[in-house]
């Protein structure tokens, strides 16, 4: 081998051997012979190394200009490497993509998809919308005491009020008790318990004992909502609804108020809303009067801060009462308020 | 707008009938065509004419005919005038045709009469045959126990010490404001009459007619407590309409049995509040004018008005009534809306409904739809989840037998969910979280449920099913940052779930070989399991479903106290794994235990990563194997640290069961 070196040991050598290595490097068809042409040339036996290991045996006036040279050619030779290596890698990398190709087309793998229950969703709207109000949600039973769902509610027994709610009574209990048939009771719950101002809604199930159709439902769910202070107004209420409905219904509302007897609220007024559905045109959700029946509502009654047990000079306010069943009706434009409780898939899946 | 809402408008030959709805608190004024007629004018600013002719009594005195004794202070006003020589016979066809518009059935002229000065003054009346009184002699009075009466419907009635009766010397003749007897009734030879108009207690009418379920023209009228002062005027009316109809005489002298007069009511109305309670800017001489439309006496009084009330109006009785009436003849759609104002108080966070809906996101992240179910179950149902009736609190007046009682858990309703929709679905999984009761004796309990269900068609994807329930439930509760645990029911359990101690379904709900209770530290919180395929029989099930019900109020109150920042460690984490051979019935929760007891503090993870059984293993033998992660948090492990734990472990692992056999 050292013969042949000595032979190569020259200016003009190290040029043959330049030209030699780049055109096998940048021949070179893939990583695997890239890989045979850097042993070849910069290996622990490679050409180029045997230069600089036969550098010792050059004369040492020479051995400075050759060994800087032969140092430059391992550089480039290095370089080129690098740079085809690049290449070549991501030739071979794009082509082994090309042959992972997919079909897009094809439909994603299914995964579980979990939903909230219509109702659920529009209370959450309304939370979200009275929240805003500075309301505060509370809950009460739905299995209630006479006491709260009627009398204390300026409902007493033997009153023909009382006809309005037709009540389902639950048997064999030391109290007199039932499934409330409105959320108001937690009116009456939450004041024996804090101080005015209040401003509460109470989002509940309820129930009614009376024959089903599309519309009625021996269960529902109730929103009431109740605004105290030393000069709250129906004037105010008027405001405070127009506002909630116009949010939830994500347009603008016309209200109207209509006189109506609740006996826990005085006055009593009756609100409706200019159908939505036909802008008030005529349509059968309206019956032709342009007009949907929304809610009851009203001034507290005296009697009911008497029986919360709190002074009712000073103190006045609104209380109303809004069918939320009623209200996701006509938001997602259900013709049946019992297809709430069959949880049939195919209709909850659409929301 | 003003005042009532008129349900419909028909046209009935030249009438037009309106359907108007009166609320309960103006029948005693507005239920009748006069009352609706004074509202009217007072809405449009005209005045009532009300044409009234003088009576002309005869020679001959009531008194000898019929003498009349009051014997209960819930009879408020009684009156009587006699007529004798009547001729019995149809009513005009103006007649007849008007009380059939209104929906009255035509009987005679004398009856019609009655039924038709009702219809215009609201005042229910009733005629006597006076012959058929016995002793001469009218008694009010309350009822006997046992008492009996036939009444006009053809139904006898059985009486009680509740309800007030019009009687003679004999017997009940009328069941007092609510329905007239047979005998006492008029018939066509009826010749001399008796015209009774009174007015009794609301509340014990109201009472009787549902004790008696019997709902009258007449019974919801007095129900609502009628002005009294109506009587005398629609006494003399329905004479008159007779005399015009049947002729005959009328005698000479009434009675009338007024104890207590009822007088006007007079209330200060302060114009300062009416406009703070309703929002407007009314001026003192508009609040007057429309009290005075409504034939209300006002005088002014400095800054307040006194304001008397006709006896009519038994609704007001109050400075709001009087309020309501400003405004809503002043005309609500004049009102402006206002936004309140007030102090920016900002509302209190509920936090168990805020800790309720974090519960259903999270269902409804891990693939469950929610569902909402009836609150009521029947007999069935309950049989169906081997419950017993009598902890379940029931209605006294249930629509229908489906529906008898109170849902003591969410199970049942999930089921029959699954039921129905895994005939159109190849799989669900549903969750509902509501209000559940249950009742102990006298006491009755109710609280807040979650609860789910995965079903399949499939039968064989049972066992991974049940994992795959567990797995939701872990991921669950890890979101919600509380640290629950599975544990197989023991025998004790069984019976406290039955109890209903824990939420059930209990223990008859689910396999008793793959279902766990669930509990952080050791409180119970709910149960999971596959469904017992008895129960999947008894719902329609069809395939494989597991289930899981959890105390929602419980478990929201846990995590609100769990909910708290534990330290990251700085120091790097060291893993190791381990495999170890267990005959088959080993279970994982035997292996864990010890390894975890043995791996102290520093141990601070152990995952699950193979569960092996398989023909490579030596007989009746599986492979567990588990990756443990070693932390401190004060210092960086070292190697020799860690092995001496694993050493530890291993040791104590085969010490623990001889059939152990630790494999690295």
């Amino acid at each position: 081998m050292y013969p042949q070196f000595r032979y190569y040991g020259c200016m003009r050598n190290l040029d043959e051997l330049k030209q030699e290595a780049l055109a096998v490097i940048q021949g070179a068809e893939s990583v695997a012979h890239l890989r045979d042409a850097e042993v070849k040339y910069l290996g622990r036996s490679g050409k180029l190394t045997e230069v600089l290991r036969g550098l010792k045996d050059v004369p040492e006036t020479e051995r400075k200009e050759k060994g800087k040279e032969a140092n430059a050619l391992r550089q480039v030779l290095e370089l080129e490497i690098t740079t085809r290596r690049a290449r070549l890698q991501s030739m071979e990398h794009e082509s082994k993509l090309a042959a992972e190709k997919i079909d897009i087309t094809q439909p994603g793998i299914k995964h579980q998809r979990g939903r909230l229950h219509p109702l659920t969703l529009v209370q959450r709207d309304i939370a979200r919308i009275f929240s805003s109000l500075g309301f505060e949600i509370v809950e009460g039973p739905e299995v209630e005491t006479e006491f709260y769902n009627f009398d204390a509610l300026n409902i007493p027994a033997n009153h023909p009020a009382r006809d309005m709610w037709d009540t389902f009574w639950i048997k064999n209990q030391k109290e007199k008790l039932l499934l409330r048939t409105h959320t108001s009771p937690v009116q009456v719950r939450y004041m024996e318990t804090h101080q005015p101002p209040f401003r509460i809604i109470v989002p509940g199930r309820t129930f009614r004992y009376e024959a089903t159709d599309a519309s009625h439902d021996i269960q529902f769910y109730q929103l009431e909502g109740m605004m105290v202070g030393s000069d709250v107004s129906l004037a105010n209420f008027s405001q405070i609804i127009t506002s909630f409905l116009s949010a939830f219904f994500s347009r603008h509302v016309d209200i109207r108020l209509r006189p109506s007897y609740f006996p826990f609220v005085e006055p009593g007024v009756e609100v409706d809303m200019k159908c939505i559905i036909c802008k008030s045109k005529g349509c059968s959700v309206c019956k032709h009067t342009g007009w949907l029946e929304m809610l009851g509502a009203g001034m507290v009654h005296p009697n009911v801060y008497k029986a919360a047990g709190l002074n009712s000079n000073g103190l006045q306010g609104f209380a109303f009462g809004v069918g939320i069943d009623r209200l996701a009706l006509m938001k997602y434009k259900i013709p049946d308020i019992r297809m709430f409780y069959q949880n049939d898939t195919r209709f909850l899946n659409q929301f | 707008m003003h005042a009532f809402e008129v349900e419909s408008i028909t046209r009935l030959g030249k009438d037009h009938v309106l359907d108007v709805k009166i609320l309960p608190n103006r029948i005693a004024d507005a239920s009748g065509h006069m009352g609706l007629a004074r509202e009217i004018a007072a809405i449009l600013g005209a005045r009532v004419v009300i044409k009234t002719k003088k009576l002309k009594e005869g020679r001959r005195q009531l008194k000898d005919v019929v003498v009349a004794e009051v014997k209960t202070p819930l009879c408020r006003r009684y009156t009587l005038r006699g007529m004798m020589g009547v001729r019995v016979k149809k009513s005009p066809g103006w007649i007849q045709e008007r009380l059939l518009a209104c929906g009255l059935r035509p009987i005679n002229n004398i009856v019609d009469a009655t039924n038709y000065v009702m219809l215009e003054t609201g005042q229910p009346l009733h005629a006597f045959d006076a012959d058929t009184i016995g002793g001469k002699k009218i008694i009010v009075r309350m009822a006997r126990k046992g008492e009996t009466i036939d009444a006009l419907d053809d139904n006898t009635y059985n009486l009680d010490e509740s309800i007030v009766v019009i009687a003679d010397t004999n017997r009940a003749m009328v069941i007092a404001g609510i329905k007239g007897g047979e005998d006492a009734g008029i018939s066509a030879d009826t010749k001399d009459i008796v015209i009774e108009a009174a007015t009794f207690d609301g509340p014990t009418i109201r009472m009787a007619s549902q004790r008696l379920m019997l709902r009258t023209d007449a019974s919801v009228r007095f129900s609502v407590g009628m002005d009294p002062n109506l009587a005398g005027e629609a006494l003399e009316r329905a004479v008159l309409l007779i005399q015009e109809v049947a002729g005959g005489e009328v005698l000479n002298g009434c009675v009338d049995i007024y104890p207590k007069r009822i007088t006007e009511l007079k209330i200060l109305l302060r114009p300062v509040y009416v406009n703070s309670l309703l929002g407007t800017n009314l001026r003192d001489t508009d609040m007057i004018t429309i009290l005075k439309r409504l034939e209300f006496g006002v005088s002014q009084k400095k800054q307040e008005l006194l304001v008397t009330v006709p006896t009519r109006r038994v609704d007001i009785t109050m400075e709001e009534d009087l309020i309501e009436e400003i405004g809503r003849l002043y005309g609500l759609e004049h009102m402006k809306p206002r936004h309140p104002v007030g102090e920016l108080i900002p509302p209190a966070e509920n936090q168990s409904l805020a800790m309720q809906e974090r519960m259903r996101d999270m269902f409804q992240g891990i693939g469950f739809q929610e569902v909402y179910n009836y609150s009521f179950v029947g007999e069935k149902d309950i049989m169906a989840v081997g419950d017993n009736a009598d902890s379940y609190l029931q209605l006294e007046n249930p629509t229908r037998a489906e529906f008898a009682y109170m849902r003591a858990s969410l199970g049942a309703g999930l089921l029959k969910n699954a039921a129905e929709n895994i005939k159109h679905e190849n799989g669900v999984r549903f969750f509902e979280m509501g209000h559940v009761f249950r009742c102990d004796g006298f006491v009755h309990k109710e609280s807040v449920h979650v609860a789910g269900i995965m079903a399949e068609t499939s039968l064989q994807r049972s066992q991974t099913l049940f994992f795959e329930l567990k797995g939701a439930l872990s991921l669950f509760f890890e979101a919600l940052g509380v640290d629950a645990w599975f544990d197989p029911p023991r025998v004790d359990e069984r019976q406290q779930v039955e109890a209903g101690d824990t939420p059930p379904p209990g223990d008859m709900v689910l396999h008793p070989h793959r279902s766990a209770l669930i509990k952080i530290g050791d409180e119970k919180i709910g149960v999971m399991g596959e469904v017992h395929p008895r129960v999947l029989a008894a719902c329609g099930v069809s395939g494989t479903a597991v289930l899981f019900e959890l105390d929602a109020d419980l478990l929201g109150r846990i995590a609100q106290k769990e909910m708290e920042f534990r330290p990251i460690s700085r120091f790097p984490s060291v893993m190791r794994d381990i495999a170890l051979l267990v005959p088959l019935d080993t279970r994982m929760v035997e292996v864990e235990d010890v390894i975890e007891n043995t791996g102290g503090e520093l141990l601070v993870d152990m995952d699950v990563i193979d569960i092996y059984e398989g023909a490579e293993l030596p007989d009746g033998k599986k492979n567990f194997a588990f990756r443990l992660m070693f932390q401190a948090k004060d210092r960086t492990l070292k190697d020799e640290e860690v092995n001496t734990i694993m050493e530890r472990i291993t040791k104590t692992l085969e010490a623990e069961n001889s059939e152990w056999e630790v494999r690295t």
